[in-house]
């Protein structure tokens, strides 16, 4: 256990080995581990906590690298075009378990796709993403895109 | 009698002229002293152009085409020229104040190039032209969505977006931290 609050490079780069290979490979799609990284975020703070992460590599290299990870999930899926967006928006809804409509609406309503944008985001990109997003829970509720059809 | 009136005069005016020139410089360097220039100012935050060619991405149109909903479409079409212009904009307002950031600071400079003022002028001159024109452009873009327009659209963007660069290198090239192109940094 790391009890310094200095973070080396090392300690960085096996944090994030760590969190990649034993959490993030077990989600699917970049969308789900961009919504899993973003609850690791207190909403007061705007910290990562992971506790196990924490207790293996000492808690500012677990606050980085759950940041850097973050940062890249966010990025991946900013950069993605529109159709493969909507599929990680559709391999999302489905991993959740719950009824599909549901989700779609209280996605629409609660706008709960605003937390996932990293702090350190600039406005236009954060807006981009945001856009996006709306989109995307536009084509998945049009009939064309329902299952079986 | 009369030349000794003269002399008189013109000394009284060049001790005036003196003790305004010697103000002014009291003066501008109390402005200076009270307000020394922050280090972020430096910091370059230049949108990433490849934003912009998101926002312009034909792929995403043509996609959202092949949907059968005029109304997302639209939507599409009117949410990316928002962004666009948004970026522009950005990149305009970030623009002028890196140039005019270059001309407080070479008004104290000692080793001023004209030429490479003169050059610099030209850039910022050059970037307005594109600009404006971009701007017109991209405001065009609904009606007009050709993937021939959106590469025509994204070449101009390119011009400006090193003609931006160019600019910010002026304020002090290595020097000046990027702000991350990935949109996170």
């Amino acid at each position: 256990m790391f009890t310094s609050t200095q973070t080396s490079e090392s300690q960085l780069e096996a944090a994030v080995r760590d969190l990649e290979t034993r959490t993030l490979a077990n989600l699917r799609g970049e969308l789900t581990r961009l919504v899993y990284l973003s609850s690791t975020r207190d909403y007061n703070t705007g910290e990562y906590q992971h506790d196990g992460l924490a207790h293996q590599f000492g808690a500012p290299a677990a606050q980085r690298a759950l940041a850097q990870c973050h940062q890249a999930a966010f990025h991946d899926l900013l950069y993605s075009s529109l159709p493969a967006l909507v599929a990680q928006l559709a391999t999302y809804v489905e991993s959740t378990g719950a009824e599909r409509e549901k989700v779609l609406q209280s996605w629409r309503q609660l706008q709960a796709f605003r937390v996932l944008v990293p702090g350190t985001c600039d406005d236009l990109s954060a807006d981009f993403f945001v856009s996006n997003i709306r989109i995307a829970l536009e084509v998945l509720g049009l009939p064309a895109a329902q299952p079986g059809n | 009698m009369m030349n000794f009136i003269i002399i008189i005069s013109i000394s009284v005016a060049l001790l005036y002229f003196l003790w305004v020139a010697a103000r002014r410089s009291a003066s501008d360097s109390a402005v200076h002293s009270d307000h020394p220039w922050e280090p972020a100012e430096y910091l370059v935050r230049l949108p990433p152009r490849a934003l912009l060619d998101r926002f312009l991405s034909s792929e995403d149109v043509e996609y959202a085409a092949t949907l059968h909903s005029p109304a997302l479409l639209r939507r599409v079409v009117r949410e990316r020229r928002r962004l666009a212009v948004a970026w522009l904009r950005q990149i305009r307002r970030e623009a002028g104040r890196l140039y005019r950031l270059h001309l407080r600071t070479v008004r104290q400079a000692e080793g001023l190039i004209p030429a490479a003022e003169v050059k610099l002028a030209l850039a910022a001159g050059s970037f307005l032209a594109v600009y404006v024109v971009l701007m017109g452009a991209v405001r065009l873009y609904g009606p007009l969505r050709t993937r021939r327009f959106l590469e025509s659209l994204q070449t101009l963007a390119n011009t400006l977006s090193n003609l931006g660069g160019r600019i910010a290198e002026s304020i002090g090239p290595g020097l000046v931290p990027q702000s991350d192109a990935r949109g996170v940094s």
